[in-house]
């Protein structure tokens, strides 16, 4: 069932009565109002139409007096009527809302569309600063008894670590450190040694013979 | 020469163009066609005062006559004509509101044209229901039932939406049915 909208209604008031109107439209009357209420107000319409319509005469010396006045009246050379300026029709020009809306719309876009657009790339150039770092080699050592530890330790060269090895001499643990120092194998920040290839710290048991001397002449 | 025209062939807007010219007839023209309109929108919307809508159609004719330039000749002569009419009657009220207009309105009841007693009962009572309504819900009823113009022509004239002459005109057709209940059955 078509629903009536108030200005239906209306139109309908003023030109039937409810038993000339078509089935859909009594139906959809009588959604909004009961058959009787219909009835009264298409009849009070009717009867206000007609009221309205018995009014009196104008005076007929009305118009013969305007006539005398527009007898007075200079005459004028028949001409169309005067446009106002550009500015003032611009002023007056009426916008329907949806075009503001859309305007309004438009002018948004824009602005965020003209935001996005890629920046300039910075022209870059590559230099070479000069630098100074430290780096820590890995070495592996025969320790036998700390094998388990061996992979990453500094290297140690005690001789009490040594003295549970292989038996090595003092002089060949000297030779191999003093080799490896001079090779750059080893690491220069062992603590307790001052590594220095050119008078490698200890002494052979050849050196240590005026020691043993005057040991001997002491005792 | 154009006034040798048969006038009553000539639209609104032509007349009121050779009307400009001095041109009688054309003038005798659209007052024959519009002064009864415009004595009984008058008389209407004024109280039922015949001697008030006699001097406001005549005020309204003189503006006719005296500012024929005023005359947009965009728009349609007897919208436009109905506009100024309808701001006389509003300048009138702001006149009357300030010099207690009711008691005014209500002082004319004595006068009316209905030829029974039940009819200027009637009448009476439409005038003073009329009389309670604002008046852009009078207007419009005036103009729509009595005036027989269409809701478009109702819009420009009193320079609304459609839409919003078709609203006033539903809520105007009811608050009248609750005011005159009284007379449910008597027609």
């Amino acid at each position: 069932m078509k629903r009536l909208n108030q200005s239906d209604l209306a139109q309908l008031l003023a030109e039937r009565p409810f038993e000339m109107l078509t089935s859909a439209e009594q139906e959809a009357v009588l959604a909004e109002m009961p058959e009787w209420e219909y009835q009264r107000l298409h009849q009070l319409l009717q009867r206000s139409k007609a009221t309205m319509k018995r009014s009196p005469k104008p005076d007929p010396a009305i118009r013969e007096r305007l006539l005398e006045v527009l007898r007075q009246q200079p005459k004028q050379t028949a001409q169309p009527a005067k446009q106002p300026g550009l500015l003032v029709r611009m002023a007056q020009y009426r916008l329907p809302a949806w075009q503001a809306a859309a305007g309004l719309a438009l002018l948004l876009v824009a602005h965020f569309a003209l935001q996005k657009t890629p920046r300039e790339v910075p022209h870059t150039e590559t230099v070479y600063v000069n630098s100074t770092d430290t780096i820590y080699k890995e070495v592996a050592i025969p320790v036998a008894q700390q094998q388990e530890k061996a992979t990453q330790m500094r290297v140690n060269v005690k001789p009490r670590l040594v003295r549970n090895a292989e038996q090595p001499t003092m002089e060949a643990i000297a030779y191999a450190d003093t080799s490896a120092r001079q090779s750059g194998s080893l690491p220069d920040t062992m603590p307790g040694f001052n590594f220095t290839p050119q008078s490698p710290i200890g002494r052979s048991a050849n050196e240590m013979k005026d020691l043993w001397q005057l040991l001997g002449d002491v005792y | 020469m154009q006034h040798n025209k048969p006038y009553q062939t000539l639209s609104d807007e032509q007349l009121m163009r050779q009307m400009a010219t001095g041109c009688e007839p054309s003038f005798g023209e659209l007052y024959d066609r519009y002064s009864e309109r415009m004595h009984r929108y008058f008389y209407r919307m004024l109280g039922q005062d015949a001697h008030r809508a006699d001097d406001f159609t005549q005020e309204l004719f003189m503006k006719l006559v005296e500012k024929t330039a005023y005359f947009d000749t965009d728009r349609r002569f007897s919208t436009w004509l109905y506009a100024v009419a309808g701001n006389m009657v509003k300048n009138e009220y702001r006149r009357l509101s300030r010099q207690q207009r009711q008691m005014q309105l209500d002082d004319c009841f004595g006068e009316n044209f209905s030829e029974d007693i039940d009819s200027q009962i009637f009448e009476q009572h439409l005038h003073q229901a009329l009389g309670e309504l604002d008046e852009t819900q009078r207007q419009c009823f005036v103009l729509r039932y009595q005036e027989e113009l269409s809701v478009k022509e109702i819009a420009e004239i009193m320079d609304c939406p459609e839409g919003t002459v078709k609203s006033r005109m539903f809520y105007t057709l009811k608050k009248l049915g609750d005011k005159l209940r009284a007379f449910a059955g008597v027609f």
